[in-house]
């Protein structure tokens, strides 16, 4: 990568891209062991998982945003795509406060990291980017999202698992624009893929540094967390949001589930 | 006397082009301002100038010049575009966006519509038509957070003489712009 | 009606339904036509060509009605073309009414709607209107405007630009259509070309020789080219319209013809 023309910050050694603003009332971490994440349900587990994700999806809005800045000549029809994914994301954050205010939480009540941001933003390359966030953080979302809806409704909270699930299918549509547009940039130029190789190491070597103990990630799989270990791979989501078949096998083989992976053609 | 087929893809690839960077603008300013309501506000916007910048786009290829028709306006315009633009105090940003910028351009759609001949130009009317609905909700939608949020103007006379900066531009198109129109490219 | 030999009805369908206040006929030599410099020509032209505006309506209104199974985008552009084509009555009604003419004062004809809604496919449809009868029309047009800008005569300038800009659009709508579809399936080439034959046939019917004999004008090369012909089309319909061009002009000057 080229050097960054942004003011940027170390983390165990790693060099990204310096924090988003955020009002004085935000507690920013930087490590994960720094956050207030609980496996459970309780009612400050439930405000912190909205608090958290609240925050996740301001950076999204963020993400998308900075990539209309960096990218001025991307094509019309993808930076399109960017603009609505602002859109998107902004409605998340509101109806994730909206929610948060009615379970009694507010604002800065828990710590929040800004590590999808501060990976992906440290990227100089479109795909690279859409590689890291769309194709691996709103990806490995989704895989979390069909998980924690039955989660959500089997302590009764419907109106949350609802809220989720409008969340889950504007995901579908980023994940999906992600895709298309990687492999249209991939056909007519194959050094994008150098591009999205490099992103997805980048972000492992990111992830091994900031998860100590930790494994680094397949492509299109988000980090370890106390969420995301035990989230399965929502396999028809994932094809709604066009991977093939070969990476959703590839999914499932890195997530301990290779039994589930259909039998080739002419192997028994 | 209306406006020639050339002086009206001059105007709407100006209007796009004014959306565009203020598309680009929002985008600028979410990661940069910490409020997190302001962030959803500017994130919300950023895909009604999109599509407004779409629409436009689209139009200039129906009235012969390329797709997506983006020409630059006035030197003098865009020095209060990239004033406002240099803001960094959340108020500012929004007065100079909502308040001033917004109303202006409502005006400059207004001298458009009164010079176009509204039957025979009727798509490019019923654009602009749209947009200052939009551009009519996202001032409300920014009054109503202001009304939410206490943010306060480091100096209260700024968004005046902005707007007064802003009325006495005298050209908004530059004239003659349009020199990469199709049919030139063509012929 | 015209008390003339009835249209063959094998090339044409049913004619649309008009109020009390127009005369149809079905002939062009039926329709009063003024010599060069005659006061009511301009006025019978536009009154005229806002009736054959009228029947471009129809005719996208009711390729919307007939293919429900079109593609949804083919969809959407022949909508729009309604509304343009909408637009362009109520412009060629303005400018003749400004002029002194009044509704219904010239007899009209219906020959577009009826050549083409006797066709039953899209593609031949949109092949005999749009990128037969439209992409005429953006040649005569381009004529018109240079015409009008010459003679300072601004109002219809400015109309003829806008009509012509909207027939670009409407021609390279169905161009790129046509393409896509030929591209899937060559029999639909075929098809095209059944329509276009069944086109030139109904057409030399209501026109006769006159009509074509009082063209003089070339193709409009760049409007064909933005209207998404491609450049061996547009060489090959310049050379033929040029070459008809010259010949009509050699036989209206003293002593020449046939």
């Amino acid at each position: 990568m080229s050097a960054p023309t942004f003011p940027v910050k170390v983390v165990r050694g790693v060099t990204l891209r310096q924090d988003p603003a955020r009002e004085p009332c935000f507690k920013v971490v930087q490590t994960g062991d720094e956050m207030f994440e609980m496996a459970d349900m309780s009612e400050t587990s439930r405000r912190e998982r909205l608090h958290r994700h609240m925050n996740n999806e301001a950076g999204a809005i963020e993400i998308a945003a900075q990539c209309l800045v960096d990218f001025p000549d991307a094509p019309w029809d993808l930076r399109m795509q960017l603009a609505r994914q602002c859109y998107d994301e902004a409605r998340h954050v509101a109806a994730l406060l909206r929610r948060l205010l009615q379970l009694g939480g507010y604002k800065g009540e828990f710590p929040i990291a800004n590590y999808e941001w501060s990976v992906t933003c440290t990227l100089d390359s479109l795909a690279g980017r859409l590689a890291v966030q769309n194709r691996t953080f709103e990806a490995g979302l989704m895989d979390l999202l069909g998980s924690l809806l039955k989660k959500w409704r089997e302590i009764g909270d419907h109106t949350t698992a609802d809220m989720l699930e409008h969340i889950l299918a504007d995901e579908v549509t980023h994940v999906r624009f992600a895709n298309q547009w990687i492999r249209r940039m991939a056909q007519q130029d194959r050094r994008v893929l150098l591009k999205v190789a490099q992103a997805i190491r980048f972000l492992a070597a990111t992830d091994v540094a900031h998860s100590p103990g930790g494994a680094a990630q397949a492509p299109g799989v988000r980090p370890a967390g106390a969420d995301y270990a035990s989230a399965g791979i929502n396999v028809e989501d994932r094809r709604l949001a066009e991977f093939t078949d070969a990476e959703i096998d590839s999914f499932l083989q890195n997530a301990g589930l290779s039994s589930l992976v259909p039998a080739k053609a002419g192997k028994e | 006397m209306g406006l020639t087929i050339r002086e009206k893809a001059e105007y709407v690839g100006t209007f796009r082009g004014v959306r565009v960077y203020l598309m680009e603008m929002l985008a600028r300013w979410v990661p940069t301002t910490p409020e997190l309501e302001v962030k959803v506000l500017f994130g919300r916007h950023i895909w009604d100038l999109a599509q407004h910048a779409d629409a436009l786009g689209k139009r200039a290829f129906e009235i012969r010049a390329p797709l997506h028709y983006t020409l630059r306006p006035s030197e003098e315009y865009q020095r209060l575009l990239e004033e406002i633009s240099g803001c960094q105090g959340t108020a500012e940003r929004i007065h100079g966006f909502y308040s001033v910028i917004l109303p202006g351009l409502e005006k400059r759609h207004g001298d458009y519509l009164a010079h176009t001949d509204s039957l025979q130009d009727e798509p490019t009317v019923r654009i602009l038509d749209r947009i200052q609905l939009d551009d009519a909700r996202m001032r409300r939608e920014s009054q109503a957070l202001l009304a939410e949020i206490p943010l306060r103007l480091a100096d209260p006379e700024w968004p005046g003489r902005l707007a007064a900066q802003d009325s006495a531009v005298t050209q908004f198109v530059v004239p003659g712009s349009g020199v990469t129109l199709a049919r030139e490219v063509a012929s | 009606m015209s008390g003339q030999a009835e249209l063959d009805p094998k090339l044409f369908a049913e004619a649309p339904v008009r109020d009390p206040r127009f005369t149809v006929v079905d002939r062009w030599k039926e329709c009063r036509l003024f010599p060069d410099g005659h006061p009511e020509k301009e006025v019978e032209f536009f009154h005229r060509q806002m009736h054959e505006e009228l029947n471009s309506v129809e005719n996208a209104a009711r390729n919307l009605a007939d293919f429900p199974e079109a593609d949804w985008e083919i969809r959407m552009w022949i909508a729009r073309q309604c509304s343009d084509e909408a637009r362009h009555v109520l412009m060629f009604r303005r400018i003749f009414e400004r002029r002194g003419g009044t509704l219904g004062q010239y007899p009209v004809m219906s020959f577009q709607y009826r050549i083409c809604t006797k066709i039953d496919t899209l593609i031949g449809r949109l092949a005999v209107q749009n990128r037969s009868f439209e992409a005429g029309g953006i040649d005569a047009v381009k004529v018109g405007i240079d015409d009008a800008w010459r003679r300072g005569d601004t109002e219809l300038a400015e109309l003829y630009e806008s009509q012509g800009a909207d027939e670009i659009v409407h021609v390279r709508f169905a161009n790129e259509w046509i393409r896509q579809q030929v591209a899937a399936n060559p029999r639909n080439g075929l098809r095209m070309a059944a329509a276009l034959t069944h086109g030139s046939r109904a057409f030399a019917q209501v026109m006769g020789e006159e009509a074509v004999q009082g063209i003089d004008y070339a193709a409009d090369q760049s409007g064909r080219l933005e209207a998404g012909f491609d450049a061996a089309e547009v060489k090959q319909v310049y050379e033929l319209s040029e070459a008809r061009r010259l010949e009509n002009l050699a036989r209206k000057r003293p002593g020449g013809g046939s």
